[in-house]
């Protein structure tokens, strides 16, 4: 039953008073903070990342091949060179590759090759294909992280949402966050409960992190956004800009975590991937379900940079994922059927930006995984492990444990501004 | 009072209502047993819901005719340069969708209302987990619209009459059913090689086969591949549902005058030719084909294990034995794959007993076991003088209460309650916030995060933020209904039994109000567990 949380001995008063903020300052100047997006559902990297200067691109995409950068269409690519350009909602990501924050990672995928969601989930956030891993590559990787991160804080590492991804989870404990719902409880009733949970040695440090995170949280939520979310179709966008906001708030807290992950869910695109003709509420380029996805990432990603003091932006690195890429070719019903390699995004005030990282592979029939799938030719624990090396100094000894199965894959360099 | 009666009621069944730790007690076993048993009645709170052919027919009716048709007169105005006249009708337009759409969302939430209610008040909570369980197993999501209107109704007609009845009998009905049809695309899947398929350069849609095989039969680790998966795909093309939306299907010459709404089998879209799945080939044929391929599935003794594993998983331990996972595995083969049966070795089995406590409740089911401790069903629970909404651009006023549901960052504005004078708008908006409720504790009902439904770990529901969502609610519930236990203790006694813990006996004993000592058990950690 235990859980390496060893709560037992603490009385109840010492659990919750545990909930008070530190007076033990970390240094907020030299901290590196680390989110990471988890795009859930698979998104189509030749959608968000069009490789329109490949010639074999507009026959293969068909339907769901865009206008080239500079066409004059609604529908025009967003260029970032002469070769690769962001979906056309993407314009703040755009922005940051422009001012060289933000690096597009293409022909990705992880060592999963197969194409279950789940099972391509729940390989990447173990940090490995192999089922008998239960713990997360981010919980496993806060054992390695230097100590001046665990200065001060009760919590390194925070999932936001309402419930804990399995990249998060494992013997570390961690902390979590969701807008709050009920009015606060009385002291006392909290006191006696704090009882209870204290001789509970797997449910007790759970509540204490749970009360913790919400003291810290500033009440950043609640925000009244008008008619932007009121359909389920659209609020997986919506959520997504409002935890990003909240990632801003808790990373820019002198005790805050440093490490924060946000899940983005509905990216699955099997049918109707790009309806022009139907518009979401905020005008995004997508019909039924799969409306203001783009949107909703990219309003996501710059609202996190405003709500972070320049210095914090700058010490910030954001590693957004997916599971898999899609299949290159459409389907007969003009969507997309899950696939290998795909795109990520490394951004930031930390990041080496402004270029993308490709050893392109090409959209030709011969040039596809299986005839079907983009090749991947980068692997995405590579750039994982090159932000945990460079930015979070998370020495190399550490992937062996952060990355079973990985002997043959090198940490890339050069990713963080030096 | 002993502690399998407590076992039994809070294990196996959703907590114990007033009384029915006594109705155990006599024998827990039998009790539990007992709840299998006799024909299977839909429960009266599911009366005047509409059937899935129904549900489909009046989406097909909104979106495909009186839709196509606005857009058709609209198109034809825009030509004529009459402004006047295309404004008209986008009006028309926008009011008969959003009607249609806020529609949708009070009718889920009042069928919501309707399962919560009967998971509150049945005299067979085993049951009704067991239709939850299965629920989750064959899920359809109600998030890929327009799956969301029929979610009930699938469950009504594809899971609750075959949870004591044969799985083989479950997974043809789900795999017809055009919630599951829509939700994994299978309606729009076409032979290459088929009639229609040549003809219009359309193809195969494989997504509604791989779930059959990972997720529905043998489990991902069930030794199948991916030529299985398209083998199976092709067995299973031409299985739709009138009509399918957005896609080639409507431009089928002569199809318009069908029936609209339930499962049909379009042999023009069915691929041709043998396939091989799983080492066994059925030859060339049109609907039976597939459902060979389906009743040979649940026949295969990796689908035992599969749901045997997931069965024990649920009710039992995370990690079951093998031991364990073998006996229920094999009842379930002998007994040609009776659910019935394989429920009956699981309550039969000494593990069953053992690990008092070992499982978290999820949260929809620990929010369902305070209500019942306390006698209340969802129409009593108050609604909290908070976030209310403003849709006067929208749709008509009376239909608000529907969207309060997934208001989790408060986007709906802040008004008064109070103008929600109607009886039903009360209820609906209480049945909304229950829903809001359960989902703060990171759990929404009927909206699983994909195919694979809620996971069922310790870990996948003990987040720390979940937890003390959980805690916030319940003190709230304690704050409005302590004036219905009668004694802290004999409370305790009756919801809990002989699973409070000496601390919890002797916190609520010594509370200083029965509001507290209501909130203290409630909110304990003995009360999550199960």
């Amino acid at each position: 039953m235990a859980n390496g949380n060893n709560f037992e001995g603490h009385s109840g008063k010492e659990l919750w008073s545990s909930v008070a903020p530190s007076m033990a300052m970390a240094d907020v100047e030299t901290d590196q903070r680390f989110v990471f997006v988890f795009l859930r559902g698979g998104m189509d990297g030749l959608q968000a990342v069009p490789a329109y200067g490949d010639p074999s691109f507009r026959a293969a995409r068909g339907v769901l091949a865009d206008e080239a950068p500079g066409a004059g269409s609604p529908f025009d690519i967003l260029k970032l060179n002469d070769m690769f350009g962001l979906h056309r909602d993407l314009k703040a990501m755009q922005g940051l590759y422009q001012q060289g924050e933000l690096m597009v990672v293409h022909a990705t995928c992880h060592d999963y090759r197969d194409r279950s969601h789940f099972d391509a989930q729940d390989a990447f956030d173990r940090g490995a294909v192999d089922k008998s891993i239960k713990s997360g590559w981010l919980n496993r990787t806060l054992q390695a992280l230097p100590t001046k991160f665990r200065n001060g804080r009760t919590d390194v590492a925070m999932g936001l949402g309402p419930t804990l991804p399995l990249s998060l989870r494992g013997d570390e404990a961690v902390g979590s966050w969701s807008p709050p719902s009920a009015p606060k409880a009385d002291p006392d009733t909290l006191q006696r409960l704090a009882a209870l949970y204290a001789a509970d040695s797997q449910l007790g440090p759970v509540l204490s992190r749970g009360l913790s995170a919400h003291q810290m949280s500033d009440g950043s939520n609640s925000m009244p956004m008008g008619m932007d979310g009121m359909s389920e179709g659209f609020g997986n966008a919506v959520a997504f800009q409002e935890y990003a906001k909240a990632a801003a708030t808790f990373l820019s807290k002198p005790n805050g975590p440093r490490i924060v992950t946000i899940d983005f869910g509905n990216w699955d695109s099997h049918a109707n991937q790009n309806q022009q003709n139907i518009r979401g509420p905020n005008n995004g380029n997508h019909g039924g379900q799969f409306a203001e996805m783009y949107l909703g990432l990219d309003r996501g990603i710059a609202a996190m940079k405003a709500n972070m003091p320049p210095e914090v932006w700058a010490k910030t690195v954001v590693l957004v994922v997916t599971e898999f890429g899609r299949t290159v070719r459409i389907n007969g019903t003009a969507g997309t059927d899950h696939g290998t390699g795909g795109a990520a995004f490394v951004l930031g005030g930390a990041v080496k930006g402004g270029r993308v990282l490709a050893d392109w592979p090409g959209l030709r029939d011969s040039d596809l995984l299986e005839g079907r799938d983009l090749m991947p030719t980068t692997d995405l624990r590579s750039v994982a492990m090159g932000v945990l090396r460079e930015h979070l100094q998370v020495p190399e000894a550490a992937f062996a444990s952060i990355f079973p199965n990985s002997e043959t894959v090198k940490p890339l360099e050069g990713l963080v501004r030096s | 009072m002993n502690q399998h009666a407590a076992i039994a009621v809070n294990r196996f069944g959703l907590g114990a209502r007033p009384g029915e730790m006594e109705v155990a007690a006599g024998n827990p076993k039998r009790w539990l047993l007992e709840q299998l048993e006799g024909r299977y009645v839909e429960p009266t709170q599911f009366k005047g819901f509409a059937t899935t052919a129904q549900h489909r027919e009046n989406y097909s009716y909104r979106y495909n005719v009186l839709g196509r048709g606005l857009n058709e007169a609209q198109r034809k105005a825009k030509e004529a340069g009459d402004q006047a006249e295309v404004d008209r009708l986008g009006h028309s337009i926008a009011r008969m969708l959003g009607g249609y759409v806020t529609w949708v969302a009070e009718n889920f939430m009042l069928e919501y209302g309707a399962r919560t209610n009967v998971a509150m008040t049945t005299d067979k909570p085993f049951h009704e987990r067991l239709v939850r369980f299965w629920s989750n197993h064959l899920v359809v999501p109600a998030i890929k619209q327009p799956c969301g209107v029929v979610t009930g109704a699938y469950e009504r007609e594809v899971i609750r009459p075959h949870v004591t009845g044969k799985f083989s009998d479950m997974l043809k009905a789900s795999a017809q059913n055009p919630a599951m049809l829509v939700f994994l695309d299978n309606h729009l899947s076409i032979g290459p090689n088929s009639t229609y398929g040549r003809a219009k350069k359309v193809g195969l849609n494989e997504n509604l086969a791989r779930e059959i095989l990972e997720l529905h039969t043998m489990g991902v680790e069930g030794g199948y591949t991916q030529a299985d998966v398209i083998q199976l795909a092709y067995a299973i093309t031409g299985w739709s549902t009138y009509p399918a939306a957005d896609h080639a299907a409507y431009q089928l010459e002569g199809r318009g005058g069908k029936s609209l709404g339930s499962f049909v089998f379009l042999p023009e879209w069915h691929e041709p030719g043998e396939f091989t799945v799983v080492g066994k080939t059925y030859k060339a044929g049109g609907l039976e084909q597939g459902e060979e391929v389906l009743y040979d599935l649940a026949r295969r003794p990796e689908t035992a294990r599969y749901l045997a594993t997931k069965l024990a998983r649920h009710f039992v331990v995370d990690e079951p034995t093998s031991a364990l996972v073998d006996r229920l595995a094999n009842t379930y083969l002998e007994n040609d794959t009776d659910l019935t049966e394989m429920t009956r070795a699981l309550v039969d089995s000494e593990e069953a007993w053992n690990n008092a406590q070992s499982k978290l409740k999820l949260p929809e089911d620990y929010a369902i076991s305070c209500y019942r401790s306390l006698g209340l069903t969802i129409g009593d629970r108050p609604v909290p003088p908070q976030s209310m909404y403003n849709f006067e651009s929208y749709v008509q006023k009376r239909h608000y209460w529907a969207w309060l549901a997934n208001d989790t960052f408060g986007f709906l504005k802040t008004k008064d309650l109070d103008q929600f004078t109607e009886p039903d708008e009360k209820l609906g908006a209480s049945i909304a916030t229950f829903y809001s409720d359960v989902k703060s504790m990171g759990h929404s009902p009927w909206n699983a995060p994909g195919p694979q439904g809620w996971y069922d770990r310790w870990s996948d529901w003990s987040g720390a933020d979940s937890m003390l969502k959980r805690v916030e609610w319940s003190l709230t519930v304690a704050a409005k209904h302590a004036d219905r236990i009668s004694g802290p203790v004999q409370y305790l006694d009756h919801s809990l039994g002989d699973l409070a813990s000496p601390e919890l006996k002797t916190e609520v004993a010594r509370a200083a109000s029965a509001q507290q000592a209501l909130g203290l058990a409630l909110a304990s950690p003995d009360f999550q567990r199960r």
